[in-house]
Formats: structure tokens, sequence, C-alpha cells
């Protein structure tokens, strides 16, 4: 992992903290520990992925999955 | 076009005042002033477009009882973009050396994740817009705020920075707050979120060339984009997706096919199993 960086810990650290603080006593359980890594413990492998030659489809694991109704949103800035 | 007097600056565009004058933008020549012009008005209407993002992130974070909080932070998000865009249509103006008009509405329609759950398509729009679009779009202005040296130019590039980043924790923050079960949903679907992202910071229209004199006054190289495209998946997104303990094996092989493409992955086929 690359070295941590200011906006990184502005943004990641910070705004993860504040949803593991901001959620409730129940949901905080279901959660588990929000900020130990835990959920890559929680049964979903870290699926291989390829992508072919042709730079055309990707595909994670058994599932193909495409962005395409994505189509028409842009926000950007 | 109108912003909240009980929004974050309580009906100020900005937290200080901006420069009242700015030499560097009398000495441009008038093409180079034009060229900025064009670029800041058009940085107008894509934070306008924003604010109708955000009124879909609002809607969605009820939508999954969220907390109070961000709740709030996501509807101050829709003010904050409307005085993004008065903010970017006043710099427009001073370049211009006139008052101008705010730039035709651009349109927004709302991402159809068509084979998601509606709780999970809930998610998957609050992810998008804050923790994919508005933590690249902080990228994009810490580059500006590093290359910009006109007063205006980098005043205002740091004001939209500061709000930026409080947009892009909503994402993280809800990310952080949803059960493993919904984050284990989203994985599949982190490649199709960062190709449509990053295709659409680089399909955004910049019509300028890239030198050093634009950069100046906010408006950066292209190879400084690219830049701070490939640090906003590197150094923050998919360190992100790490640090919640999301597997992110499938983001780092899109991410080095993007290296070696430079264009963005076309992703055909959608059968989430
Ligand atoms: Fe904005
Ligand atoms: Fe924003």
């Amino acid at each position: 992992m690359p070295m941590q960086t200011k906006l990184f810990a502005s943004i990641v650290l910070f705004g993860s903290a504040l949803g593991a603080a901001a959620c409730s006593a129940t949901q905080a359980a279901d959660a588990g520990s929000t900020l130990d890594g835990s959920v890559a413990d929680s049964g979903t492998p870290d699926s291989p992925a390829t992508i072919d030659a042709a730079g055309h489809d990707a595909t994670i694991g058994d599932a193909k999955i495409h962005d395409a109704d994505l189509d028409g949103w842009h926000p950007t800035k | 076009m109108r912003w909240s007097e009980t929004g974050r600056w309580n009906g100020k565009v900005t937290s200080r005042p901006l420069p009242e004058c700015d030499p560097s933008i009398d000495a441009l020549s008038d093409d180079d002033r034009a060229t900025l012009v064009s670029v800041w008005h058009a940085r107008a209407a894509t934070e306008r477009r924003v604010a109708d993002s955000f009124t879909l992130v609002s809607h969605a974070l009820r939508e999954l009882n969220a907390a109070a909080d961000l709740i709030a932070l996501s509807d101050r998000a829709i003010d904050d973009e409307h005085r993004h865009a008065e903010l970017s249509r006043y710099v427009a103006s001073r370049y211009a050396g006139k008052e101008l008009d705010y730039p035709p509405l651009l349109p927004f329609s709302a991402p159809k994740h068509t084979q998601a759950s509606d709780e999970l398509r809930h998610t998957l729009h609050v992810l998008g817009q804050c923790a994919f679009n508005e933590t690249i779009a902080s990228a994009f202005l810490e580059a500006c705020c590093e290359h910009a040296n006109a007063p205006l130019a980098k005043a205002a590039c740091r004001e939209l920075l500061s709000d930026e980043i409080d947009h892009a924790r909503i994402g993280w923050a809800q990310l952080a707050a949803s059960p493993p079960v919904v984050r284990n949903q989203i994985v599949a679907w982190l490649p199709s979120l960062a190709n449509a992202n990053l295709r659409m910071w680089r399909e955004s229209p910049r019509k300028y060339p890239s030198r050093e004199l634009f950069a100046g006054h906010g408006a950066p190289s292209e190879p400084v984009i690219a830049g701070a495209l490939a640090t906003a998946f590197r150094e923050l997104i998919i360190p992100g997706f790490e640090h919640l303990g999301m597997p992110t094996g499938a983001l780092h092989t899109w991410m080095d096919a993007e290296c070696v493409a430079k264009s963005p992955v076309k992703i055909t086929e959608h059968r989430l199993q």
C-alpha cells in the first residue's frame, strides 16, 4: 500500500471514523469493528479478476460487469 | 440558482473574501483571458450538475436510514455545489471583465444500476458520487491548488477543495456504517464504478492547451490531470476500500490495465451472479 497522504487521512480516515461513530449501536454491532478490517474475513474472497487482451471485458470471479447503466451520469467538476 | 443563508458560510459564497484585485488577470492577452473564461464558466456548469446529483445522494441516504449527521452533510452539499457554481461563474466573470450569466444547465440522470436491489442501488448512488467522484475531485483540486499562482484562481480552488473533501467523506462514512453484507455486495460493482468515473473525468471537455500559464490560473495541464486521476485511485480510493477491509484485487487489475491502455477499459456485459 502506498504511503498514506494527508488527503487520504482527511477523506478516508476521517470519513470512515465519522461513519463508524455515526452508526447506531445496533448497526455498529452488525458492522463489527469497521476500522480494523474485519470485513475482509466475512466470507467474500478476493475474487480473481481478468481483463481481456483487447481490454473489452472485465470478469470479476464468475461475474461479468459493465458500466453501461451508468450512461448519462456525468457529474465531474 | 440560489444558495442558502443557512449554508456552510451563512449565505456567503466563500469562507474568506476573495482577492479583489488580481494583476495576473490584467496581464493576460485577450485570447488567454477568453480561454480562462470558458474554463471557469464550464466549471460552473458541472458544479451545478453535481448539486442535482447530491439531491439524489440525500434521497438515497434517507432511504438507507443513514445517520442524521450524514444526511445533514449531504443536504449541505447540495447548497455547497450551488455556491461552487456561483463561485465559478464569478471567477469566469472576473476573467471576462464583465458579469456573466450562468451557463445552460447540463443534463443529469441517475445511474440506473438495474441489476441492483433498491437498497444496493441507493448505496451505489452514495458511493458513486461521494467515494468516487468527490474523492477524485479532491485529488484534482489539490493538483489545481499546487499549480495555481494567480491569487483569485488559487483562492477559488482552495475554497472548492475544502468543500469537496467534506463531500467525499460522506461516501466513506456511509460505507463504514454499512453492514458487512452490504459491503460484500458492493465489491463486484467497484470496477464498473471506477471505470465509469474515470471515463467521466477523462471525457469531461477541457478545451484548452496544456500550458503553465493556464495551470497558474486553475486550469492544469493534461499530464497533471492524468496524474491527479492516478493519485485518486492509487492513493485514495483503492487504499480506502482496503482500509475498510474490502477486497480490491479486481480494482488493482483494472488500474494496472488502465495504466497500460491509457483509456478506460470498456466493460461490456453484465451478469452479476
Ligand atoms: Fe463542487
Ligand atoms: Fe462536491
